[in-house]
This record gives structure tokens, C-alpha cells and sequence, in this order.
């Protein structure tokens, strides 16, 4: 893959946060929507809009930076942040909250967060924390009606 | 006489099978491949931050403030559990790099007695803080002692910067290979 020149990657990665991130509410939401435009068979990114303006590769690169700003801001943030944006994500989706963290728990989705490039240590502690976060906001949402 | 003839043939089959030894080692163990970019050659330690993040104190204020045993126990056996895997990830991170330039160095022709010596002692101190750093994350867990957590933090960035060294002073030319993963 021909590497795209940096001023037009910047414009692209600009584009996207203010086109599509930023509509979009907490850090692991748009983690979420980072990973899923990701095509599980092959690893590369899709976004029509983004390389109909700016190239497939320019597209692919943008999208890259941009997963693996959303996922190392969540990598670092402490708990009580993570249980936030948790909620968050939940409460965009729509879905009942216990529904959301049982499927969570049992199949463990978030593993599909991770950018292809992450070190081994930082992925797991990545899932490490959500899987804390899970559990942390079960019993949240237990103690406080109408969850 | 018969028997100081013994004693020479004995000592000379001796050597002789000890020669042979030599050789055999020497033809099994390849020298390494010599290309300076391979990625054997580079270092790639986990980042330091996380391993911080392994004590903090916030989190365990904040779980606590949960008052859910079962969420304390698993915060507490996730944190020791990625605090170890760090400290394990890091050894052999370094193990590794030092194996290759012991490998390397039994084929140097400008083997420097000095930088050879300077690295065993940061890997003997490395090995020394990875005891100190895996005895007390087994025996207090990551949240006992708070004060020993600073503690902690400090020997782990010991760790971390023996680490680069040993890279470094393995492989001078090392410098782009050497590093954390994207993190610190």
C-alpha cells in the first residue's frame, strides 16, 4: 500500500472526526463504530464516503489513526471513566442495559475493539479493564431503579 | 610406566572428546543471522504506564466506593494478574535481546572486555529488580500498601530503562528497534 501524503492523511483524519466522530457520543461509542468499519476478514477499513473524497488508501490510513486514538484514550482511562463510557455506549444502542453487558460477558465483543497493531500486554489489559468495567456497572445499575 | 602411560592416553581422550565437544557446539549454535534489522534484534517492552495503572489507587477508591466484594476480588486478581504477565513480558523481552548478543559475542572478533562486563552487571541488576518487583506484587498484591506502590513504579521504571540499555549496549545500532509499545 502506497503511503498517502501526510497534509492530505491529516485532512482526511479531520474529516472524519468532524463528518462522523463527532456525532458521536463517548470515546469507546466511537471505538466501537471504528472497529466495526473494519472488515473482520481482511483487516481493512471501508468508509464509502471517506475514499470517495480522498482515496481508498487515504480512507484506510485515516481510519486506522483514528481507531487507534479512540482505543489508546480508553486504554489509559481510569475505571470510574470507563464505566461512564460504558454506559454511554449502552444507552446509545437503545438496548435494555443487562441485556447489553450479559451478551458483553459472554462473548466477549469487545475483543473486536482492538487495532491490529496493539502489542500483546496492551490488549489484554485492555479487555482486562473492560471486563472489570462490566462487572462494575452491573452492580451499579443494580443498586439504582429503573435500570 | 605402564600406568603414567594410562594417565596420558586417558588425558588426551579427554581432551581430545573435549575439543570435539567445542566443535560440535560451536557448528549446532549458528551465529546469528548478523542482519542488524531483523526484528529478533529489536526490544519491544510493554509500556511502562500500564504497569503503573496496574496500582492505582483511583480505581481501587473507586471499586471500593462499589462496596461489591465480588468487583474488589476481580480487580484485585486482573490487576496482580496483568501486573505479573508486565513483569514476565519484560524479562523475557530482555532475556531474549541478551541471548542473541551472548550468541553474537562468541563470534566478535572486537569483543570489548569493558561494555561486555558493564552489560552482564545491568543484567545481573535487571534480574535483581524483576525478583524484587515479582515478590512484591505476589506477597502485598497491587493495592495492600500504597506506599509501596510508589515504590513499585520506581523499580518498574528501573526495569523499563535496564532494559533499553541492555538493548542498546547489545546492539548499538539498535536505537530505532528499541522501545516501548506505543503507550510511553
Amino acid at each position: 500500500m502506497r503511503n498517502p501524503a501526510p497534509a492530505r492523511l491529516d485532512a482526511a483524519v479531520q474529516d472524519l472526526r468532524d463528518r462522523t466522530l463527532a456525532e458521536l457520543n463517548g470515546e469507546l461509542t466511537r471505538l466501537v463504530y471504528l472497529s466495526s468499519t473494519r472488515d473482520y476478514n481482511t483487516g481493512e477499513y471501508q468508509h464509502a464516503g471517506l475514499a470517495d473524497r480522498f482515496g481508498p488508501e487515504t480512507a484506510q490510513q485515516a481510519l486506522a489513526r483514528c481507531h487507534q486514538a479512540a482505543f489508546h484514550g480508553l486504554l489509559y482511562a481510569n475505571l470510574a471513566d470507563m464505566v461512564n463510557q460504558l454506559a454511554a455506549y449502552i444507552e446509545s444502542t437503545g438496548a435494555e442495559r443487562d441485556r447489553v453487558l450479559d451478551a458483553w460477558r459472554r462473548l466477549q465483543a469487545y475483543r473486536v475493539l482492538i487495532p491490529e497493531d496493539c502489542d500483546e500486554f496492551s490488549a489484554e489489559f485492555f479487555a482486562s479493564n473492560i471486563k472489570i468495567a462490566l462487572e462494575a456497572l452491573k452492580v451499579a445499575s443494580a443498586r439504582v431503579p429503573g435500570h | 610406566m605402564v600406568s603414567v602411560m594410562n594417565l596420558l592416553l586417558i588425558g588426551a581422550l579427554a581432551l581430545a572428546l573435549l575439543v570435539l565437544a567445542w566443535l560440535a557446539g560451536r557448528r549446532r549454535a549458528s551465529p546469528p543471522s548478523g542482519d542488524l534489522d531483523s526484528p529478533e534484534y529489536s526490544l519491544r517492552l510493554p509500556p511502562q504506564g500500564l504497569f503503573a495503572r496496574c496500582f492505582s489507587a483511583e480505581d481501587a477508591a473507586f471499586v471500593a466506593d462499589l462496596r461489591s466484594p465480588a468487583v474488589s476480588g476481580l480487580l484485585f486478581q486482573e490487576r496482580r494478574r496483568m501486573a505479573m504477565k508486565w513483569l514476565r513480558v519484560t524479562r523475557r523481552a530482555a532475556g531474549r535481546l541478551y541471548r542473541l548478543h551472548a550468541q553474537a559475542a562468541r563470534y566478535a572478533a572486537d569483543l570489548r572486555p569493558a561494555a561486555e562486563a558493564g552489560l552482564l552487571l545491568r543484567f545481573g541488576l535487571f534480574q535483581l529488580v524483576y525478583g524484587i518487583l515479582t515478590a512484591l506484587v505476589l506477597l502485598y498484591g497491587p493495592f495492600r500498601v500504597q506506599a509501596l506502590a510508589r515504590w513499585v513504579r520506581s523499580l518498574a521504571a528501573v526495569l523499563s530503562g535496564l532494559g533499553g540499555r541492555i538493548a542498546e549496549t547489545a546492539r548499538p545500532s539498535l536505537a530505532p528497534g528499541v522501545g516501548t509499545a506505543s503507550g510511553d
